[in-house]
């Protein structure tokens, strides 16, 4: 998959869907239970314990975290173990900065066509520009 | 959006030798477009309403909606950014133009994309997002 700035997206590896990583991370409870997680696995009640919510409203949250493929878990008998992948924030942010250079090159674009046209359009044709065609 | 909160945003700005209207040829003509932007364009001229499709060869084909036209300081249009997706067909991001006439006669152009989200969280308080990212990405050794 190529998107618009070119990034490619590793066949090898779970596909990686920024809208999905995007969305996750709007959200000021999921980026705080990631910064948790940043500081090693832990247990959903864990996770749950500083947020003045339920645990099945906890578990939603984590449930949008693995569907954007930033957290997996490991079940043990009752305990699911959740874990962090860096690897998909890793893309949301390579995306951005290509999205940066993605303007920075169009709008240079830009400039070098209403400067050049412009001059160009001009009544007069400037007699020393012997390279216009 | 709430006054104060910031969103995923990528802004840049650059000042061009052109007067404002020329400026404002080059962001709404097709014509003019095609020379600077897309290789390809299928669309009439830039206003409210206009859809139509901007072309990379080495990219793909990607779905555009003009929600504002007001020239020649304002344009605003909503993209795909996934190849061959029909604008309604997913999340877009939202691209606004600003032009300013400065003191020399060129103009200010100012170029802001919005979104990445959909509309569901454009709605939300989603402060801090370059900088939230960011700090994501270090925290998770990124």
């Amino acid at each position: 998959m190529v998107n618009l700035f070119g990034m490619t997206t590793p066949r090898a590896t779970a596909p990686v869907d920024l809208d999905r990583i995007f969305s996750a991370i709007a959200d000021p409870t999921r980026r705080a239970i990631l910064t948790r997680l940043a500081s090693g696995s832990a247990t959903v009640t864990e996770l749950a314990r500083p947020f003045p919510m339920s645990l099945p409203a906890v578990s939603k949250h984590l449930r949008v975290l693995e569907r954007a493929g930033l957290m997996r878990r490991q079940v043990e008998g009752r305990v699911h173990h959740c874990q962090v992948v860096p690897e998909a924030l890793d893309a949301a942010e390579r995306w951005l900065v290509e999205r940066h250079e993605f303007w920075n090159a169009r709008l240079a674009s830009l400039r070098d066509h209403v400067e050049g046209s412009d001059a160009a359009a001009g009544a007069a044709p400037d007699p020393d520009d012997s390279s216009w065609r | 959006m709430k006054p104060g909160s910031r969103t995923l945003e990528v802004t840049k700005q650059i000042d061009v030798e052109a007067p404002i209207d020329h400026v404002w040829a080059a962001i709404t003509q097709p014509s003019e477009l095609a020379r600077w932007f897309p290789e390809a364009i299928e669309s009439g001229p830039l206003a409210p309403g206009t859809r139509g499709w901007l072309t990379w060869k080495a990219y793909g084909r990607f779905a555009f909606a003009v929600e504002s036209a007001e020239a020649p300081r304002h344009l605003v249009w909503r993209w795909s950014h996934e190849a061959g997706r029909e604008i309604d067909a997913g999340p877009t991001t939202r691209v606004e133009w600003t032009l300013e006439t400065r003191p020399d006669g060129g103009t200010r152009v100012t170029v802001r994309e919005t979104g990445f989200l959909t509309e569901k969280h454009l709605g939300e308080n989603t402060e801090g997002w370059d900088h939230e990212l960011g700090e994501l990405v270090a925290l998770l050794g990124g």
